[in-house]
């Protein structure tokens, strides 16, 4: 019967607008006195900035709060206590769990978690999974590396606490995985948008396989945006026969959001947990109403070690004006993660979100998955070219296929682009995520 | 949903949970010297601690927090 519930938590799930804000004012008083009191890099921002957790008496008054960049986790990370610096806020022989950052942006930056904080993620993930649909009759395959880094870490621990039966599909390659998923018919997967896409060309091209005859019914991803751009999300359900959910999170943060089985074109914050701001990225203001896209700043409202307090993260997101039709009162970010502020950059004085190019690309019959965009300077002109792959035997409708990928990008993100065609497969692979865009300007 | 439609089940969700806390405190206190009692003590305590973020939290959203 418990498979029946449509929520995790049909309590917090379902909560009014009004009691939710209660609650978030509530708990980021708390995390703030929590942070405030026990970590020293915390008290000195607090301190710089003359900033008590008395001076938190109203919802309005959160915005005084200094916000929290990741070059900052940098300087603390070079002071003790070893290898977690000043803002552990536990005494280390309390620290159960070791996560790192990718280090895409810079020098990795490392999270403590103890085992209640432990416990804190893979209750995150549980909210996800029940919401897409997860269910202890469900056999889940899990094609990741299991390392340093925390990708499908909980999701793993989330999957077991709901009673599914997860198969670890750590150190196997590629294929080994693909056989493993048909002989034990799988009903679901977790993975990257780029490693989804990898696989069924994999199982297709080498092995002679479908992926949609496997039994793998749906999939959840993360680490890039892809789930929610809707070319390359038919692409992986098209290939799979399966339905494919996004979620986002992030090592420093948790796993904030999530989508759930309406598939409603955005992504659900949990806001039971977290509390999620979006500051526009040229004023500082707070942005409250829906349709207009800012910076995310979020606060991890029960993370003890490592507290996430009014965190910088860089992601680009806008409020959704449509309550779901799932039932659930976390609101709706539109869209998902559309970019982040860090990729989001000039081109011919254009700004351009490199996630623009992935939706055109993968909208266009006849071409392959995989795509690369290289952006130099010639002189004082800045260059971009896009590289594509062609499906083998199509090579008659270049010239149609050229004229609609121009028209498309022309259109969606007001840039001219030198095309390049490539034969399918020529272009790099990724298995975790990928780096499609290539500005060489900045070297 | 028919159990959110009745705050009283919730209450009583959340008394339990209270006790449940009390007695694992208690078990803490009595296995300083006994590591598969502590360790294992941690553990119900952390997940106590979901159960009260998941019901306790949002049912005493006018008491100041405790812990």
């Amino acid at each position: 019967m418990i498979d029946d519930q449509k929520y995790w938590n049909p309590f917090l799930e379902t909560l009014n607008e009004e009691k939710i804000r209660e609650l978030q004012f509530k708990k980021f008083k708390r995390i703030f006195q929590w942070a405030y009191d026990h970590s020293v890099f915390h008290r000195s921002l607090y301190d710089a900035a003359g900033i008590t957790p008395d001076d938190i008496r109203s919802f309005a008054d959160i915005r005084l709060v200094p916000k929290v960049e990741k070059s900052m986790m940098r300087g603390v990370q070079r002071k003790d206590p070893f290898p977690y610096g000043d803002a552990l806020c536990v005494p280390i022989e309390e620290v159960t769990e070791f996560r790192q950052t990718s280090g895409t942006t810079g020098q990795p930056i490392y999270q403590a978690d103890t085992w209640q904080d432990w416990e804190w993620w893979s209750e995150c993930w549980a909210y996800i999974l029940w919401a897409q649909g997860y269910r202890p009759a469900d056999r889940v395959f899990i094609p990741f590396g299991y390392n340093i880094f925390v990708a499908f870490w909980a999701g793993h621990y989330a999957a077991e606490k709901i009673g599914c039966e997860v198969v670890p599909g750590g150190v196997l390659d590629t294929q080994a995985r693909i056989l493993k998923i048909r002989e034990l018919k799988a009903t679901a997967m977790m993975a990257t948008p780029t490693y989804v896409l990898g696989m069924a060309e994999t199982a297709k091209n080498k092995m002679n396989i479908s992926p949609a005859d496997l039994s793998i019914n749906k999939i959840t991803c993360a680490g890039e945006p892809g789930a929610s751009i809707p070319s390359t999300k038919k692409r992986m359900q098209n290939a799979w026969g399966a339905l494919v959910f996004d979620h986002a999170g992030a090592t420093e943060i948790g796993a904030w959001s999530f989508e759930c089985r309406d598939q409603p074109g955005g992504m659900h914050v949990n806001e039971a947990f977290f509390l999620v701001e979006i500051e526009d990225a040229e004023t500082g203001e707070i942005i409250e109403e829906p349709g207009r896209r800012g910076k995310m700043i979020i606060t991890a409202l029960d993370r003890m070690a490592q507290p996430c307090v009014r965190f910088d993260a860089k992601d680009i997101i806008e409020w959704d004006p449509s309550p779901c039709s799932c039932g659930r009162t976390f609101r709706l970010i539109k869209g998902g993660v559309i970019g982040r502020a860090d990729d989001i950059t000039k081109v011919k004085g254009v700004l351009l979100a490199p996630s623009a190019i992935e939706e055109v690309v993968r909208s266009i019959e006849g071409l392959c998955d995989e795509y690369e965009v290289v952006v130099d300077r010639l002189g004082d002109a800045d260059r971009i070219k896009l590289k594509v792959e062609l499906m083998p035997g199509i090579e008659d409708r270049v010239r149609e296929i050229e004229s609609r990928l121009r028209d498309q990008l022309r259109l969606k993100t007001n840039l001219g682009y030198r095309i390049e065609f490539h034969d399918c497969g020529k272009l790099p692979r990724y298995e975790a995520k990928a780096k499609r865009f290539k500005d060489l300007r900045k070297k | 949903m028919a159990l959110m439609d009745k705050q009283s089940d919730l209450h009583s969700i959340d008394r339990k949970i209270q006790v449940i806390k009390k007695a694992a405190v208690e078990l803490k206190l009595l296995s300083d010297n006994f590591p598969a009692v502590r360790k294992n003590t941690d553990r119900i305590s952390a997940s106590l601690k979901m159960m009260e973020m998941n019901i306790s939290d949002a049912l005493h959203l006018d008491e100041e927090y405790k812990d």
